[in-house]
C-alpha cells in the first residue's frame, strides 16, 4: 500500500513536469516489447453499413523505439489467402514495402509515393500503422483534461518539416493521451487544408507481464465519409523471439 | 338553382362578416403574414434535376443505389487553359498544386489531373504506382518525355488533356452524401483562389449544372420579381390611377407569396428548379382577382353608391366568379400531379395553395381595406384609362366583320396545324444556359475537345465475388471497348482496366487473365496452374495496397458483387442519347447473361425527364381540361356553358403548340408547365365572360344584346387582366435560363390567346345560336 502510494506520488510529480515531447516519448515506449505475433482482424465498415473483413497473421519486431519490421499474411477472404506483405521501416529514405502474390508465385517491391496512402483500403494510412515517429513532429502539451471518464494529456503535433506534411497528408494531429497508461486514447487528424477529417479511438489495451501496455483494439473513423476501420489483435504473443530471417524478402519469397 | 342561391347567400353573408369587422380582419391577415414571414429564414433551394424524378423511375433508382454502393456518385470536370499548352513545366507544376488542394477538400473523393494521374510500371522486381510528376518531374527539359509517358501510360487521358493539348482537365469525383452543387461550389472556389485569373478555367458535369442552376434560381427570384413588380405597377397605374388601385393588389400578391413560401419553409420544403418560378406565377395570378374586384368597386362608386355599399356590391357580384376562377386555376395546376414528375407536382401543390391563399386574402383583406380607407377623394373618369373602347372594336369584329374574322382564324389555324406536326421533346440542360454563360461555353469546349461532359454509368451486378470471375471481367472489358466504338461515346473505364494494367505489369500482356493461367514459380522455377479469379483478386488487392484503394472502390463494391462502368458522351441531345441507350441495352442483353444491369448518369436523367415530359404532357393536358370542364359544369350547371368555357383554352393550346413547332421550341419540363398555366389562368376570362352573359340572358336579353352588353362590361377588365398577367409572366424572358425565358414568352402568349378566345371566339359562337 505504501509503495503504491509512493509510486503514485512519483508518477504524479513526474507527470506534471512532462513536456509534449516527453509524453509522446512515453507513448512510443508504453509497450516494452521487442517482438509480437498473432492474428489481425481488419474490419472496414462503409457509411451505408457494408462490412468487409480481412484476417491475417502477423509478425513484427522492433529494432529501435519507432523503427520496426512487420510481415502480414492474409488468411481471408479466400481469393487473397496466402498474400503476404512485408513492411521495412527506414530511418532515412522511403520505407520498403514488398508483396508476395501466391497466384503469381512472385514477390514484388511496391514503390508508391508518400506514406499517407491508405493501408489495405482502410482509414489507417501506412504511416498510422507504423506508430508515432518522434522525429517527424514537434509536440506541444495543450492541457490536461478529462475525456470520457479518463484523465488525459492533450498534445498537439505539428509536422517538423514540409516533407512530413506532404508525405503524411497531415497538417496537425491532436492526441489525447491517457495519463494512467500512456496510450493514445483519442486522436484527431487534420488534412493539409486544415480540416479535421479522421478520428482515432482506442477500444481495448492489453497489459503485458512487465506491466507495460499495448493497444489491441482500436479504430479510425473518417469524419467526412463516415467510413470506419477497426483493427483487432487476436491471440497476441509478446517477446517470443520472432527471428530476423522471418522478416526478410527472402522469407517472403519462400512462403 | 335554389340550393345554388342559398349557398351563394350563405357565402355572401360569411364574406360580409369580414367587411363588417375590417380592423380585426386586417389585423388577423397582417398577423398571419408576420408569422409566415418569420418562417422564411428556413427556406432553402434544391437545384438537383434528378430530384425531379419520382423514386420509381429506373434512372432515379439507379442513382440512389449507386450512391449507396459506391463511395462516389457525382462527377465534374474542371477545365483549365494553358497559354503555352498543357505540357509546359510551369503549368504542370501549378496543376499539381491545384489538384492537391482539390483532393484535400472534404467534399472530394478523388481528383485526377495530368499531374497526379498514376503511372503503373514494373522493372526488376519493383512495381511502381506513382503520379506523373514523380515519374517525370516537370522541369523544362523533361516535358517531351512527360508528354510521351502521359500519352503512352495514362488511361482516361481523353478527359485529362484536350485533343489540341491547350486545355488540361481535372476529373473530380465528389464523395457520396455531398450535395452536388455544394461540392461544385467548393471545387470552383478553390480553383478560383488558386489560379488567380492566371488561366482561363471552367467546369462541366451535373454538379456544376446544379450549382449554376442554384445561382441562376436565386438571381431569377430577385431580378424577375423586381421587374414583375415594376410592370404590374405601371399596369395598375394605367388601369386605376389611384393609390389604392395600385397598392392594394400589391399587398394581396405580396402577402400571398409570403404565405406560400412561408408554408414551404415551415415544412422544410426546398425551392426546386420548378417552384423557383412560383413567386412570378403567384404575382401574376394573384393580381387578377384584385383587378376584377377593384374594377367593379370603382364602377359601383361611379354609379353613386356609398363606399361600404360599393364594397358589398362588388363582393356580391363577384364572389362566385372569383372563387370559381381560383378553383379552376388550382385545378389546372393540380393536373400537373398526373405528370409523375416530382418537382412539377410540388409546383402544382404549392402554386394551388398560393392561389387559395390569394383567394382568401382577396376576399378578406381587400374589402376590409377598402372599407377602412373610405371613399376615395376623387374618382377616375369612366372614359379614362386603358382599353375603354376595346369592347366597341371587339363588337365590330364579331358582328360587322364576322366573316373576315372567321376567315382570319381559319387561315391562322391552318398555319398552326403545320407547326403542330413539327413538335418534338427535348430536355437539354446545356441549352438551358445562355450562349454567353461560362458553364455553356465550358461544356461546349469539353464536348468538342475532351471526352465529354455527359456521364453514363452502367452498374453490372451478380453474386458475391462474381465480379472477380475472369469471364465477367473480360465481358466488362469488352463492353468498355464496345462503348468506345459508339459515336459520341469517347471514353469508358472501370476496374477491368486496372486488372488489364496490372496483368501487363506482371505478364507484359494488357489483357484480362484467363480462367486458368500458367505461371512460373519464382522460388522453384517450375510452371504451375493458377485460378484466374485469384489472380484478379490479388491484382486488385495489390493495387489497393499501393495506397490508391479509392480507384478500385469507385468501381467495385466490397462484396465484389457490383461493378460500375463510367462512360463519357459529348452531347445531351435526347435523340442521340436514346440511340446510345438502345445500343448499350442491346449489347448488355446479348452479352451479360447471368448478370443484371442498371443505367445511371446524366444521360439517363436527361432521357428519363424527356420520357416523363412526353408522357406527362399528354396526361396532364387531358387531366387539366377535364378538371376545368367538370368545375365549370358545376358552376354553370349547363353542359353547353361547360363546353364553351374550354373553347378558348383549346384555341390557346393550339396556338401554343403550333408556334412551338414553327419556332422549333422543344417540349420540355418548363414548356410543359406552360400549358397547365395557360389552362388554369386562361379559363378565368371565359368564366368571367360566360358568367356575365348568363346573367344577362337570365334577364331575357336576346343573344345579340346579351353579347354586346357582356362585352361592354367585361372586355376591359378581362383584357386589362390578361395584359397585367401576360406582362407579369413575360418578365421571365429575362431569366438566366433559356427554358424559363421561353416559358415566359409562351405563357404571356397564352394569356393573349385565351383572352382572344374569350372575347372573340365565344362571342362569335354565342351570336350564332341561342342557349
Amino acid at each position: 500500500m505504501y509503495s503504491a502510494f509512493v509510486s503514485m506520488v512519483v508518477i504524479f510529480t513526474a507527470a506534471t513536469q512532462l513536456t509534449g515531447y516527453e509524453i509522446m516519448e512515453r507513448v512510443v515506449n508504453a509497450g516494452r516489447w521487442h517482438d509480437l505475433k498473432g492474428a489481425i482482424e481488419l474490419t472496414l465498415v462503409s457509411s451505408s453499413g457494408e462490412v468487409k473483413k480481412r484476417e491475417m497473421d502477423f509478425y513484427t519486431k522492433r529494432y529501435e523505439a519507432d523503427l520496426s519490421r512487420m510481415i502480414m499474411i492474409l488468411k481471408a477472404p479466400p481469393e487473397v489467402k496466402g498474400m503476404a506483405f512485408l513492411l521495412i521501416e527506414r530511418k532515412e529514405g522511403d520505407d520498403e514495402r514488398y508483396l508476395y502474390l501466391p497466384a503469381m508465385r512472385v514477390v514484388r517491391r511496391i514503390e508508391a509515393s508518400g506514406k499517407g496512402g491508405s493501408f489495405m483500403s482502410s482509414d489507417f494510412s501506412y504511416y498510422d500503422i507504423g506508430g508515432v515517429k518522434l522525429r517527424d513532429w514537434t509536440f506541444q502539451l495543450k492541457g490536461e483534461e478529462e475525456r470520457e471518464g479518463q484523465d488525459v494529456y492533450v498534445v498537439e503535433a505539428l509536422p517538423a518539416n514540409r516533407k512530413v506534411e506532404k508525405e503524411t497528408g497531415y497538417s496537425k494531429i491532436e492526441y489525447e493521451i491517457r495519463k494512467d497508461i500512456f496510450l493514445i486514447w483519442h486522436a484527431y487528424y487534420y488534412n493539409r487544408a486544415g480540416v479535421k477529417f479522421k478520428e482515432y479511438k482506442l477500444n481495448e489495451f492489453h497489459r503485458l507481464d512487465d506491466g507495460s501496455v499495448i493497444a489491441v483494439d482500436f479504430e479510425m473513423k473518417n469524419l467526412v465519409t463516415a467510413h470506419r476501420s477497426r483493427i483487432r489483435f487476436v491471440g497476441l504473443e509478446v517477446n517470443t523471439g520472432v527471428p530476423d530471417k522471418l522478416l526478410t524478402v527472402r522469407a517472403l519469397r519462400r512462403r | 338553382m335554389q340550393s345554388g342561391q342559398y349557398s351563394g347567400n350563405l357565402l355572401q353573408r360569411f364574406l360580409l362578416v369580414f367587411v363588417n369587422y375590417p380592423r380585426l380582419t386586417a389585423a388577423v391577415i397582417l398577423g398571419v403574414t408576420a408569422l409566415f414571414a418569420f418562417q422564411l429564414r428556413l427556406l432553402h433551394m434544391e437545384p438537383d434535376i434528378s430530384e425531379a424524378l419520382p423514386k420509381w423511375v429506373p434512372a432515379k433508382k439507379a442513382y440512389d443505389l449507386m450512391g449507396k454502393l459506391f463511395p462516389s456518385r457525382d462527377f465534374m470536370l474542371v477545365v483549365i487553359k494553358s497559354p503555352d499548352g498543357v505540357f509546359s513545366a510551369d503549368f504542370i507544376d501549378e496543376l499539381d498544386k491545384l489538384t492537391k488542394h482539390i483532393e484535400e477538400l472534404p467534399q472530394v473523393y478523388s481528383a485526377v489531373s495530368p499531374a497526379n494521374a498514376r503511372v503503373i510500371s514494373s522493372s526488376e522486381g519493383v512495381i511502381s504506382i506513382k503520379p506523373m510528376v514523380e515519374v517525370v518531374p516537370p522541369v523544362p527539359d523533361n516535358m517531351q518525355e512527360f508528354r510521351r509517358v502521359f500519352n503512352q501510360e495514362i488511361p482516361l487521358k481523353e478527359n485529362l488533356v484536350s485533343s489540341d493539348e491547350m486545355y488540361a482537365g481535372i476529373m473530380v469525383f465528389l464523395r457520396k452524401g455531398v450535395r452536388p452543387e455544394e461540392g461544385a461550389e467548393a471545387v470552383l472556389n478553390t480553383v478560383e483562389k488558386e489560379i488567380h485569373r492566371k488561366f482561363w478555367f471552367g467546369a462541366a458535369g451535373r454538379p456544376v449544372i446544379n450549382y449554376h442552376l442554384g445561382k441562376g434560381m436565386a438571381r431569377d427570384m430577385g431580378i424577375l420579381t423586381t421587374v414583375a413588380v415594376i410592370i404590374a405597377f405601371v399596369i395598375l397605374y394605367l388601369t386605376f390611377r389611384t393609390p389604392r388601385g395600385i397598392f392594394l393588389p400589391f399587398a394581396v400578391v405580396a402577402f400571398t407569396i409570403v404565405w406560400t413560401l412561408g408554408t414551404m419553409a415551415s415544412i422544410h420544403h426546398p425551392i426546386s428548379h420548378s417552384t423557383n418560378i412560383m413567386p412570378i406565377l403567384l404575382f401574376s395570378i394573384g393580381l387578377a382577382d384584385s383587378i376584377h374586384l377593384l374594377s367593379r368597386y370603382f364602377s359601383a362608386l361611379r354609379t353613386g353608391k356609398e363606399n361600404g355599399e360599393a364594397v358589398r356590391f362588388s363582393l356580391k357580384e363577384l364572389n362566385l366568379p372569383v372563387i370559381f376562377t381560383s378553383f379552376t386555376t388550382m385545378g389546372g395546376f393540380l393536373a400537373l400531379l398526373t405528370s409523375g414528375i416530382r418537382s412539377l407536382g410540388e409546383l402544382a401543390v404549392f402554386t394551388s395553395l398560393g392561389v387559395f391563399y390569394a383567394l382568401i386574402i382577396t376576399l378578406t383583406l381587400l374589402p376590409s381595406a377598402l372599407v377602412l380607407l373610405g371613399r376615395p377623394r376623387r374618382l377616375q373618369d369612366a372614359s379614362a384609362g386603358l382599353g375603354q373602347n376595346l369592347h366597341s372594336f371587339v363588337w365590330l369584329a364579331v358582328s360587322r366583320w364576322r366573316k373576315y374574322t372567321i376567315a382570319l382564324f381559319v387561315l391562322f389555324m391552318m398555319f398552326l396545324a403545320w407547326g403542330y406536326t413539327r413538335i418534338h421533346a427535348e430536355f437539354n440542360s446545356l441549352e438551358n444556359f445562355r450562349k454567353s454563360s461560362n458553364v455553356r461555353q465550358t461544356m461546349e469546349v469539353v464536348n468538342r475537345i475532351f471526352a465529354g461532359s455527359v456521364s453514363l454509368s452502367i452498374m453490372v451486378s451478380g453474386s458475391d465475388g462474381q465480379m472477380l470471375e475472369p469471364d465477367v471481367v473480360r465481358r466488362i472489358y469488352e463492353f468498355e471497348k464496345f462503348l468506345r466504338s459508339i459515336p459520341h461515346v469517347n471514353e469508358a473505364f472501370s476496374y477491368a482496366d486496372l486488372v488489364a494494367l496490372m496483368n501487363r505489369v506482371f505478364t507484359g500482356k494488357e489483357e484480362i487473365p484467363r480462367q486458368v493461367e500458367k505461371v512460373v514459380d519464382e522460388a522453384t522455377g517450375k510452371e504451375v496452374s493458377i485460378e484466374g479469379k485469384e489472380l484478379i483478386a490479388q491484382y486488385l488487392e495489390l493495387y489497393e495496397m499501393s495506397g490508391r484503394g479509392e480507384e478500385v472502390a469507385a468501381s467495385l463494391d466490397y462484396r465484389r458483387a457490383n461493378a460500375r462502368i463510367i462512360a463519357f458522351l459529348d452531347t445531351e441531345a435526347g435523340s442521340v442519347l436514346s440511340g446510345v441507350r438502345k445500343k448499350v441495352l442491346n449489347y448488355l442483353e446479348g452479352h451479360m447473361q447471368g448478370l443484371t444491369f442498371l443505367l445511371d448518369g446524366m444521360s439517363e436523367v436527361v432521357l428519363a425527364v424527356n420520357d416523363l415530359v412526353v408522357r406527362g404532357q399528354k396526361v396532364s393536358l387531358v387531366a387539366s381540361l377535364s378538371i376545368i370542364f367538370i368545375l365549370n359544369l358545376i358552376l354553370f350547371r349547363s353542359l353547353r356553358y361547360g363546353l364553351l368555357s374550354i373553347v378558348p383554352l383549346i384555341f390557346a393550346l393550339f396556338v401554343n403548340f403550333g408556334l412551338m413547332g414553327v419556332l422549333k421550341i422543344p417540349v420540355n419540363l418548363m414548356t410543359m408547365v406552360t400549358t397547365n398555366i395557360a389552362i388554369g389562368v386562361g379559363v378565368d376570362y371565359a368564366i368571367h365572360y360566360l358568367f356575365r352573359l348568363r346573367t344577362l340572358r337570365a334577364w331575357k336579353l336576346d343573344d345579340k344584346s346579351a353579347v354586346r352588353e357582356t362585352l361592354e362590361v367585361v372586355a376591359r377588365p378581362i383584357s386589362m387582366n390578361a395584359l397585367a398577367t401576360g406582362l407579369g409572366f413575360s418578365v421571365m424572358v429575362f431569366s438566366t435560363f433559356v427554358s424559363v425565358a421561353i416559358m415566359g414568352f409562351l405563357i404571356a402568349l397564352a394569356m393573349v390567346t385565351t383572352c382572344t378566345g374569350a372575347l372573340l371566339i365565344l362571342p362569335l359562337i354565342n351570336q350564332k345560336g341561342g342557349e
